[in-house]
C-alpha cells in the first residue's frame, strides 16, 4: 500500500471527491475501527457495519467543517465517532446478542469496564495501525537485508551471532541495521501522525 | 580514543560492558557529543522496540494486514452444504475471501469466492455523498459486491481454455459465492523464469488469445498483470480476475482509477479516464517488456513518479537491457506501449497477429512512433545536407534524385494493401491459384488450332476471362478492396498477352511473314505437326508491347510491384523454355560439366573471401559467375546418363564393393537423374543457409537466389520422371505426384511465407497441366474452357468464403 500521511489523506479528502481518495481514507482507518469494534465484543459483520458507518459519519462531519486538525488529533476525533456509532448499534441489538457467554452470565456491558478501558483499547488499536504502516513503509524503503537483520535480531530476538552468520554480515552491521530501522521508524511515525 | 562501534553502544545499553570498558566508554561520551547523541537515540529506539515487541509477531506480518475474518472455514462450509468440502483459505481481497474446496459430486478441486455482504445501513449515507455517484456506488463494500457479481457474470460468458471458468454462482441468504475452476499455478512472471524466449512467447500468445476472446465479447479486463495470470505446470496460462472488467468497447469514467499502477495505460490514469481495448494492450505491452527483459518498463516505485513516467516518458529500449532481443519483437513491444491508444494495436488479436507474423518469418511493419519520429528527424537533416551537396555540385542530378527518392520512400508510410497483397494468406493463395488456373486454361488454347470450332469463337474464352478479370479488378479497386483488386488485375495482366496473341493468330491479324524462332526447321516442324498454334513475330511483338503497357498502367495505378514481377517471370519462363530445348542436351556432357564444376566453386569461394575483406565490387561478378556455373554444371550432371556416384568416382577402376552399393541404391542408371536433381535442390538449400549465416549484403542476395533454386530443382525431379518412367504404376505416380506436390508447395508456402515455394508450385502446376493436355486432352476445346471457368469460380470462392465466414462470426457474436 502506498505511504500516505494522515495530513495528506485529510487534505486530499477536503480537496477531492474522487473514489480513490475515499478508498485510501478507508484503507487507512477502517481496520482500526473494525478491530476496535471486535475488541468491544461486536460480531464480525456488525463490526464491519460499524466501521462503514463511522467512516461515513466522519466524512460528513469533516466536510461540514466540524473537525479542526489544530484542536486535536484525528485519532481522538475518530474515536469519538466510532464509540458513538458502536453504542448506537448496540442499542438496536436484541438482548441475547449482547450476551457473549450465557453460561457465565457475562454480558456486553460486563466486557466494558469504564471509559478509560475503552479509550485504552482504541489507543492500542490505533498505535498498532500506525506502527504497522510505518513498518510496511520502512520495509519498502530500506535494503531488504538490513530489514531482515532487524526483524531477526530485534523483533524475533534471534542471537546476534546467528543473524550475522545467516545473513553473512558482521555483528556490528547487525547492530547498525537495528539502529537504522528503528530511527527510520520513529521518523515515519512522526510523519504519519 | 576513536568513536566506539555500534556494537559497543548496544552493549552499553544492555549493560553488558565490563567495568573497564564502561569507564572508558563513559569518559569518551563526555568528550564526544556525537556519541552522546547516538546513545540518546538508542535509548529512544529501545522504547519503540519494546512497544513493537509488545504487539508481538503480529506486526512484522502486518504487511498482509487483513480485515477481520468474516468467514472462517467452518462458516464457509456451513453455507456450502455437502456439495463442496472446503480445504483451506487461499486469499482475501476487497471483494471477498477465496477458499480452495473439493467438489464432491464431480470430484474436482474448485476455488470458491465468498463475496462480502452489503452493509445494512445504506440509508445512512450522508447527503453530501449521495449526490456523488462515485461515492455511493464505489464505496468499498458496496462497490466490491457489485464488482464481484459482474466478474462472475462476465467470466461465465467467456468460455476459453485460457480463462478460468466459472462453474456456479450461488446465493444462500445474504451470502453470495462463486464457484470457479481451481488453477494450481504460478504468476506469469514467476512461471517463465528460466524459460527460453520461444517458450515464453508460446505462453504469452495463449494469454493474448484469452484476452482477444474477451475483446471479441466487448469485455475489457483493465487489470492485466502477472498475478492475474496463473501458469500451470503444463505451461498453460489462465487469466483470472475480471473483477474490474468493463463490458463495453469504449467508455469514459470520470475520476475513477482502477487497475494496477505499473500496468496502467496513460488514459487509465489521466482524467477523464477513457477505456479502450487498447488499454489492455498497454498492460500486455508491459508484460511483453517483462518477457523480453525481466524488468518493468517503468520501474519507478513512487506512485507520482510512476504515473508521470507512464504519461510522458519512453521506456528504455529492451535491446539495451538484453542484447539478443530480436529487433522486430522490440518494435512490437514498444508499439504496444505507445502513449496514445490510437497508435497502439487496437486489441489483443492485432498484437497476437503481429507476433505470429514475426514467428511466421514475415516482415513486421510495426514502427514505434518515437523511433519513426527519430528517423524523420534524421532524414530531414540528411536531405538538407543533400541539397547543400547538390548545390555545390558534389552530387550529380541523377545521384541527388536517387537519394531523394530513397529518403522519400523511407519516410512515407507503408501501403498496407500492398503488404497485404504480398502476404501469402490462405485466401490470397487461393485467389492467385484460381488466377493461375485461368491463365493456364487460356494458355492451353495455344496447343491446337481447334479446327472444329468456328474461327471467330476460338479466342473467346480467353477474351471473356480477361474482360471478367479487368472489370472485377477495377470494381474492387473502387470498392477499396485493394487486395482482391490486385489479384484480379494480376490475372488480367497475365491474360492480356495470351489473349492478344490468340486473337491475332486466330483472326489472322498481322499474319506472320516469317516465324520468330529463327530456326526455319523448328518452325516448319511445328507447322507440319499441326499440334501447336503458330504465331508470327509481329503478333508476338504487338502482344508483348500491349502487355508491357498494361503492366505499366496497372503498376502506376496500384503501385503493386507484383505486375512487374509477374511480367518478368513470364518473360523469363518463355525464354528459358527454348534455352532448355536447344541447349543443354546437345552441347554439354557430364564430363565437361564435371571439369567446369570445381573452377566455378573456386570462383564462388574466392568471391565470398573478397566480400569478407570488403572488396565487394570484385566479389559480385565472381559470385554471380561462380554460382551460375555451379548451377549449370550440377544440372548437367544430374541430367546426364551416368549416376552421380559414378561421376564422383570417374575412373573405370572403381572398387567392386563401391559398384555394388551404387547399383543396389540406384537400381539402374536412369534413376540417377531424379536423385541428381533432388541432391542439387538440397545442396542449394544448404548453400542458402550458409549464406544466410554470413550477414553481408552480397551473401544475402546469393541466399535469396539459392532459396528459389532449391524448390524448383525438387519439382524439376518430378517433371523429369516423364523421361524415365517405364511402368504404368510409375506413370500414375508421376501424374498424381507432380500436381499434388505442386499444390503442396503452393499451400505449404502460407505457413512461413515461402514465396519461392509458392511460385515453384505454380510452375509445377503449369507443367502438370501441360503434360495432361498433351497426353490426353489436346483435342477437346472444353478442356481449356473448363480450366478458365474453374479458375474464375475458384477466385470468386476464395473472395466470398472469407466474407461469408466473417458474416457468420458476426451473427454468432450478435
Amino acid at each position: 500500500m502506498q505511504w500516505v500521511t494522515t495530513t495528506q489523506v485529510l487534505e486530499e479528502l477536503k480537496a477531492s471527491n474522487e473514489a480513490q481518495v475515499w478508498r485510501r481514507f478507508c484503507d487507512h482507518f477502517r481496520p482500526v475501527v473494525v478491530n476496535f469494534a471486535r475488541h468491544l465484543g461486536l460480531s464480525a459483520t456488525d463490526a464491519e457495519d460499524a466501521a462503514q458507518e463511522t467512516m461515513v459519519e466522519f466524512l460528513k462531519a469533516f466536510r461540514d467543517g466540524k473537525y479542526d486538525r489544530q484542536k486535536g488529533r484525528l485519532s481522538n476525533w475518530l474515536f469519538g465517532v466510532a464509540r458513538r456509532v458502536i453504542l448506537n448499534l448496540r442499542g438496536h441489538q436484541p438482548l441475547e446478542r449482547l450476551v457473549a457467554d450465557k453460561t457465565t452470565g457475562t454480558s456486553f456491558w460486563d466486557l466494558i469496564q469504564d471509559d478509560h478501558s475503552i479509550k485504552h483499547s482504541w489507543e492500542t488499536q490505533w498505535r498498532q495501525m500506525v506502527l504497522t504502516k510505518c513498518l510496511e513503509q520502512a520495509r519498502r524503503e530500506l535494503d531488504s537485508k538490513v530489514f531482515e537483520a532487524f526483524e531477526l535480531y530485534a523483533l524475533s530476538e534471534t542471537p546476534v551471532d546467528e543473524v550475522a552468520q545467516l545473513l553473512k554480515m558482521s555483528r556490528n552491521a547487525v547492530y547498525i541495521a537495528k539502529s537504522r530501522v528503528l530511527s527510520r521508524l520513529r521518523q515515519l511515525e512522526r510523519q504519519f501522525e | 580514543m576513536n568513536c566506539p562501534e555500534q556494537e559497543v553502544i548496544e552493549h552499553y545499553m544492555s549493560g553488558e560492558l565490563t567495568d573497564v570498558e564502561l569507564t572508558e566508554f563513559k569518559t569518551h561520551l563526555q568528550a564526544c557529543p556525537a556519541c552522546k547523541a547516538k546513545v540518546a537515540e538508542a535509548d529512544t529506539n529501545e522504547r519503540l522496540l519494546t512497544e513493537l515487541r509488545t504487539f508481538g509477531k503480529q506486526i512484522p506480518q502486518a504487511s498482509k494486514y487483513s480485515n477481520t475474518e468474516v468467514a472462517t472455514i467452518d462458516r464457509a462450509q456451513s453455507f456450502l452444504g455437502d456439495r463442496y468440502r472446503v480445504i483451506r483459505k487461499v486469499g482475501e481481497g476487497a471483494a471477498g475471501q477465496v477458499f480452495q474446496a473439493i467438489d464432491t459430486v464431480l470430484e474436482r478441486l474448485v476455488a470458491i469466492k465468498f463475496l462480502r455482504q452489503k452493509p445494512k445501513h445504506d440509508a445512512k449515507v450522508p447527503d453530501v455523498c449521495k449526490n456523488r455517484e462515485v461515492f455511493t456506488r464505489k464505496s468499498p463494500v458496496d462497490g466490491a459486491d457489485s464488482e464481484a457479481w459482474r466478474e462472475a457474470r462476465l467470466m461465465s460468458q467467456l468460455n476459453h481454455p485460457n480463462i478460468a471458468q466459472v462453474y456456479e454462482i450461488g446465493e444462500l441468504g445474504a451470502q453470495r459465492f462463486i464457484v470457479m475452476e481451481w488453477v494450481d499455478g504460478l504468476p506469469l512472471t514467476e512461471a517463465w523464469k528460466g524459460l527460453q524466449l520461444q517458450q515464453r512467447l508460446r505462453i504469452y500468445l495463449s494469454v493474448l488469445d484469452a484476452v482477444a476472446a474477451a475483446h471479441r465479447r466487448n469485455i475489457i479486463h483493465r487489470d492485466i498483470k502477472p498475478s492475474n495470470i496463473l501458469v500451470t505446470s503444463e505451461q498453460k496460462p489462465k487469466v483470472l480476475d475480471f473483477g474490474i472488467a468493463l463490458e463495453t468497447l469504449e467508455r469514459i469514467e470520470e475520476g475513477v482509477y482502477r487497475g494496477t499502477p505499473s500496468y496502467s495505460a496513460p488514459e487509465q490514469i489521466s482524467p477523464p479516464v477513457k477505456i479502450y481495448p487498447a488499454t489492455d494492450v498497454f498492460a500486455l505491452g508491459v508484460l511483453f517488456y517483462e518477457l523480453l527483459t525481466d524488468t518493468l518498463p517503468f520501474p519507478q516505485t513512487d506512485a507520482k513518479e510512476l504515473f508521470q513516467a507512464i504519461r510522458s516518458e519512453y521506456p528504455e529500449l529492451p535491446s539495451a537491457i538484453q542484447e539478443k532481443i530480436p529487433i522486430p519483437l522490440q518494435n512490437i513491444c514498444l508499439k504496444a506501449l505507445e502513449k496514445e491508444p490510437q497508435k497502439r494495436y487496437p486489441n489483443a488479436q492485432s498484437l497476437s497477429d503481429e507476433i505470429h507474423r514475426y514467428l511466421g518469418g514475415e516482415k513486421i511493419w510495426s514502427r514505434p512512433s518515437f523511433l519513426t519520429d527519430k528517423v524523420h528527424q534524421e532524414v530531414f537533416y540528411h536531405r538538407q545536407k543533400l541539397k547543400v551537396w547538390h548545390d555545390n555540385e558534389l552530387l550529380t542530378e541523377k545521384e541527388f534524385d536517387k537519394l531523394e527518392g530513397i529518403y522519400e520512400r523511407m519516410i512515407s508510410p507503408p501501403d498496407l494493401s500492398i503488404i497485404e497483397a504480398r502476404k501469402l494468406s490462405l485466401s490470397q493463395v487461393c485467389l492467385y491459384l484460381g488466377g493461375w488456373v485461368v491463365v493456364l486454361g487460356s494458355f492451353v488454347l495455344f496447343y491446337k488450332n481447334w479446327e472444329q470450332i468456328p474461327r471467330g469463337w476460338r479466342p473467346m474464352p480467353a477474351i471473356v476471362a480477361t474482360a471478367v478479370m479487368v472489370i472485377f479488378g477495377i470494381a474492387m479497386w473502387y470498392r477499396n478492396e485493394s487486395r482482391l483488386s490486385v489479384g484480379f488485375l494480376a490475372t488480367a495482366n497475365l491474360l492480356i498477352p495470351i489473349t492478344i496473341l490468340l486473337t491475332l493468330a486466330q483472326w489472322e491479324i498481322l499474319s506472320p511473314a516469317y516465324y520468330p524462332w529463327g530456326e526455319e526447321s523448328i518452325a516448319e516442324g511445328l507447322r507440319k505437326s499441326k499440334s501447336y498454334l503458330i504465331v508470327g513475330n509481329v503478333q508476338l511483338f504487338t502482344s508483348s508491347l500491349c502487355w508491357f503497357v498494361a503492366s505499366l498502367v496497372f503498376l502506376r495505378t496500384t503501385r503493386s510491384s507484383i505486375f512487374l514481377v509477374f511480367s518478368i517471370i513470364a518473360f523469363l519462363a518463355w525464354l528459358s523454355t527454348y534455352y532448355i530445348i536447344s541447349g543443354m542436351e546437345d552441347w554439354t556432357t557430364d564430363i565437361v560439366a564435371g571439369r567446369y564444376l570445381f573452377p566455378h566453386i573456386g570462383l564462388l569461394i574466392l568471391g565470398v573471401i573478397l566480400d569478407r575483406h570488403r572488396y565487394v565490387k570484385y566479389a559480385w561478378p565472381l559470385c554471380v559467375v561462380g554460382l551460375a556455373g555451379i548451377v549449370i554444371c550440377l544440372s548437367i550432371i544430374a541430367r546426364s546418363d551416368k549416376t552421380l556416384f559414378f561421376w564422383l568416382w570417374p575412373t573405370e577402376n572403381i572398387p567392386e564393393w563401391y559398384g555394388k552399393i551404387i547399383m543396389t541404391i540406384m537400381e539402374g542408371q536412369k534413376d540417377a537423374e531424379l536423385l541428381g536433381f533432388v541432391c542439387n535442390g538440397i545442396v542449394y538449400f544448404c548453400l542458402a543457409h550458409i549464406c544466410r549465416l554470413q550477414a553481408t549484403r552480397l551473401q544475402r542476395g546469393l541466399a535469396q537466389v539459392l532459396n528459389w533454386l532449391g524448390p524448383i530443382h525438387i519439382l524439376a525431379t518430378l517433371r523429369m520422371l516423364d523421361g524415365v518412367v517405364e511402368s504404368e504404376t510409375r506413370e500414375l505416380i508421376y501424374r498424381i505426384l507432380l500436381p499434388i506436390a505442386s499444390l503442396g508447395f503452393v499451400f505449404g508456402s502460407v505457413a512461413r511465407q515461402m514465396k519461392s515455394f509458392f511460385f515453384s508450385g505454380l510452375a509445377g502446376i503449369a507443367a502438370a497441366v501441360h503434360k495432361f493436355t498433351v497426353e490426353h486432352l489436346d483435342k477437346s476445346f472444353a478442356w481449356p474452357v473448363s480450366l478458365i471457368i474453374t479458375g474464375i469460380v475458384w477466385m470468386f470462392v476464395s473472395w466470398l468464403v472469407p466474407r461469408w465466414k466473417a458474416n457468420q462470426a458476426l451473427k454468432r457474436k450478435g
